[in-house]
């Protein structure tokens, strides 16, 4: 028995060690490839090159996600309400309201000198946007401002770790500064949704950083109605009349960026949906092909077809949140061939814009996207030289800083 | 390369066996030379440069000790190519480890602004060079036979298994095995056992204990007097786990390729007195300075204050070995009060009762806690400040340390438990039914080691505390 249950276990460990292996290497191969070009300086740096293989390796593990997965169910199992993940200072925990945070264990409260700056900090904000708007004004277009909410609420979520109120309310803060400059329209959605009586848990998911898809849609429809209303830009208003639109919510089906720091095992899958138009649409739509690099500099890839296959990122194989249009790229043309009013929307954004800018490209003939964090080529040059009718700038307030609102 | 990462279980460790036992099975000398060459590539895979540093330690060790031997007949030659490969071997460590402490305490002291270029600390070079260090001191004993072949010097020093974090092998124990090893199903299985084992201590406890104790070390100014008792506590377990967790592995290792390294650890946290839980914490350590430092000097053999200056040297040298930084210097002389106390009062070998043996044990245990803040702190000041925190009823941030209970209270207590001999014990209990256990023992192994993947799977690079020395 002794010798038997010797080489089972010989047989066992070294069984599950080879063929790890070389699934990995044969199913996950293209990962593999894929994060090594993603790392390619670091690849081919003496001293960082074997991490960087290390990392890609360890990334496309076979079966890396089930791992994960059962990793959070052993967390959960444990009854715990936080998770740590890359950093030990900043574990993902669970609030009052069910969805997950990344929180730092001993937040700094912020100097007296540190407050200072971040209020100038977001005045520069406030200036560059004035800028922004008044360039888009020139061009005799029209800037509207979009203020996605934040996430994280002092207080509507209680965190199981201790969290003081933030001292800077970063969305009014700018809003102050704003209020003054006539180019520059606001829409505070988080105001706009309290207003609503939109209940703040279901804003946003719980295992991703985003608002929902229905979330966005009814900012999307706040959007057309200042458009409509205070630009005089006449959009149909059967386009963002929620009957015109087909609302299919896909079930326990994903899991976003926080979730996947700790595993579905420990949170749950949620439900996401796919809204798309219930009318007639075709278009054509190219995307960065090199997605740091603006389609003039590095090309594009082309699409054209209806709304779901022109639109919707349908190569993705996971459920993402960037299934809508293209998340983390320079830029992106659409067309739409149905519509003949010949106005053009640009629309500057981070990532919470990527659902609205699916469905305002069913409004308008052009709609175009710049991502600040990649695009270079000088974002006032490219107004210029677009005429855009409509301008506008969508972030969460996390994007108030100097780095993203660059548009020189 | 991480024991514990991805790329060594489901890549390198493969890739290793394939090639030892499938393509070089017929050949012991291919079987050494492959060893060597994925020794080398294990090693640089962290360091690549550093590795030319190893060689060169394989290289002029292999050198002194074929000079020793041919200067057998020669006492005072013999003396002088160990005296030179010693000095050649520290001066490595000097170089490497030590200048940078050295020169910035020269210029606080002498008020001088001597500057030395900032060069990396080769991983694991504190136990490579006293293993190289071992290799010519048992030639010039005549406890070992030099070898004429570097490779077999190379095997010896730069072994994977045990490289980078020890056990720091004495040439004497393993020389027969470099060239005369017997490899088996049944040491096989067994060194599967200790590596499944340590992985389980490293990835499922010792990286879990790290967060809390990260948090109170990282944080010391903000902490409440709980919280730092806890990171302590937590912080006492985590390096028993990470460092007895990877030599398992070293020694589950070795059994893998036929190697049999003895043991690092024995139930340290047991121990009665400080000077016992020398004799079972990192042991290998410790034989090494007693054989090649204590003895020479005369061990205890001596007069009373000899004997104290000895310990004092050998502790000092302790402490510096696992850093340059005072903190590892004021540990390493924290420890030489405390086995000068109890040699002197006999204190450990008094015959206690149950209740006195607890209390020793319960001592011993706050005495060694109170040297993992020295050795844990970043510096002095850093030291002092922790201690501050445990012994100054700090109440601020009470909930914190809560959170921290919470959501750990499963690993601490596991971890305390398995800081007895618990396998031992229930081996002990089941060793009427032979069979029973060898099954028991099977489907524990394999559910500890699926568990344990699961963990590497998710973790990110966290390597072993002791690879900074």
């Amino acid at each position: 028995m002794k010798r038997f249950c010797e080489k089972l276990l010989v047989f066992v460990f070294v069984t599950v060690l080879s063929l790890s292996m070389v699934l990995t290497v044969f199913v996950n191969y293209n990962g593999i490839i894929g994060s090594l070009y993603e790392n390619k300086e670091q690849l081919f740096e003496y001293k960082t090159s074997f991490q960087t293989i290390s990392s890609a390796y360890g990334e496309n593990l076979y079966m890396q996600k089930e791992y994960s997965d059962i990793y959070g169910s052993i967390q959960s199992i444990q009854g715990k309400n936080a998770v740590w993940g890359q950093s030990v200072s900043n574990p993902y925990v669970v609030g009052s309201d069910g969805k997950l945070y990344n929180m730092s264990v001993f937040p700094q409260k912020e100097s007296r000198e540190e407050l200072e700056t971040e209020y100038s900090t977001i005045a520069e904000c406030a200036s560059r946007i004035s800028d922004l708007a008044e360039k888009v004004t020139e061009n005799k277009g029209k800037f509207l401002f979009v203020q996605a909410p934040e996430r994280y609420n002092y207080d509507y979520v209680k965190l199981p770790l201790p969290q003081a109120k933030p001292q800077i309310d970063r969305i009014e803060t700018i809003d102050k500064y704003l209020l003054s400059d006539s180019n520059v329209h606001i829409l505070n959605l988080q105001k706009e949704f309290f207003d609503d009586g939109i209940d703040y848990k279901s804003m946003f998911f719980k295992t991703d950083h985003h608002w929902t898809i229905k979330t966005a849609f009814k900012a999307y429809q706040k959007i057309c109605e200042t458009i409509n209303t205070d630009f005089g830009i006449e959009i149909d208003k059967k386009y963002f009349l929620e009957d015109s639109w087909n609302f299919r919510t896909q079930k326990n089906s994903f899991l976003g960026s926080l979730g996947g720091g700790v595993g579905a095992g420990f949170i749950g899958k949620e439900d996401i949906d796919y809204i798309f138009p219930k009318f007639e649409t075709k278009y054509t739509k190219k995307v960065s092909r090199v997605p740091q690099i603006s389609i003039a500099n590095g090309g594009s890839v082309d699409l054209k077809g209806e709304y779901t296959k022109a639109i919707l990122n349908v190569n993705s194989s996971d459920v993402i949140y960037g299934i809508y249009v293209h998340p983390d790229v320079a830029e992106v043309l659409i067309k739409n061939k149905l519509i003949n009013n010949k106005k053009k929307i640009l629309i500057i954004k981070d990532s919470f814009a990527l659902p609205i800018s699916a469905f305002l490209s069913t409004c308008f003939s052009e709609t175009r996207m710049i991502d600040p964090r990649y695009y270079k080529d000088g974002i006032l040059n490219y107004i210029d030289n677009y005429n855009p009718d409509v301008v506008l700038l969508v972030c969460n307030p996390l994007a108030y800083n100097l780095d993203f609102l660059s548009f020189d | 390369m991480v024991f514990s990462s991805v790329i060594f279980i489901f890549a390198f460790l493969p890739i290793c066996l394939f090639f030892y036992y499938v393509v070089f099975w017929k050949s012991r000398n291919f079987k050494n030379v492959f060893l060597l060459i994925s020794s080398l590539v294990f090693y640089a895979w962290g360091e690549p440069y550093n590795v030319l540093l190893m060689i060169f330690s394989i290289i002029s060790n292999w050198f002194f000790g074929l000079m020793i031997k041919n200067n057998e007949s020669k006492s005072f030659l013999k003396k002088i190519w160990l005296t030179v490969a010693v000095f050649i071997n520290i001066l490595v460590l000097v170089v490497f480890k030590y200048s940078t402490f050295f020169v910035d305490n020269f210029n606080y002291i002498f008020k001088t602004a001597f500057s030395v270029p900032s060069i990396a600390l080769p991983i694991g070079i504190s136990f490579f060079t006293f293993q190289a260090m071992s290799y010519v001191i048992d030639v010039y004993r005549g406890t070992g036979q030099a070898q004429k072949n570097p490779m077999y010097v190379g095997v010896y020093i730069s072994l994977f298994p045990q490289l980078i974090a020890g056990p720091i092998v004495r040439y004497e124990t393993i020389e027969n095995q470099i060239t005369d090893r017997k490899e088996s199903i049944a040491l096989f299985s067994n060194g599967i056992e200790r590596f499944v084992e340590g992985l389980a201590k490293k990835v499922i406890l010792a990286n879990s204990l790290s967060i809390i104790a990260d948090n109170a070390f990282n944080n010391t100014s903000k902490i409440s007097s709980s919280m730092a008792w806890l990171g302590l506590f937590c912080y006492t377990l985590q390096i028993y786990f990470d460092f007895s967790g990877y030599s398992d592995m070293a020694i589950g290792l070795g059994k893998m390729f036929g190697f049999q390294f003895e043991e690092n650890f024995r139930y340290p946290y047991i121990s009665k007195s400080v000077s016992e839980f020398w004799r079972r914490w990192h042991i290998s350590m410790g034989t090494w300075f007693r054989d090649y430092v204590y003895f020479p000097l005369g061990g205890s053999r001596v007069p009373k204050l000899k004997m104290i200056l000895n310990l004092f040297v050998v502790w000092l040298l302790t402490g510096l070995w696992h850093g340059a930084d005072w903190t590892f210097v004021l540990w390493g002389i924290f420890f030489f009060v405390i086995i000068v106390f109890e040699k002197l009062t006999k204190y450990d070998s008094i015959n206690n009762n149950r209740v006195k043996y607890i209390l020793h044990c319960l001592l011993t245990f706050f005495l060694v806690m109170m040297g993992w803040v020295l050795f844990r702190s970043d510096n002095i000041h850093s030291a002092f400040e922790y201690f501050r925190r445990l012994f100054g009823f700090y109440s601020e941030g009470n909930n914190i340390t809560l959170f921290f209970l919470r959501n750990n209270a499963y690993i601490i207590l596991l971890s305390i438990l398995f800081v007895f001999p618990v396998k031992s014990a229930l081996s002990q209990m089941l060793s009427k039914y032979s069979q029973l256990k060898t099954i028991i023992k099977l489907v524990s192994i394999i559910t500890l080691f699926a568990l344990s993947i699961i963990y590497v799977a998710k973790s990110t690079y966290s390597p072993f505390i002791y690879f900074n020395f």
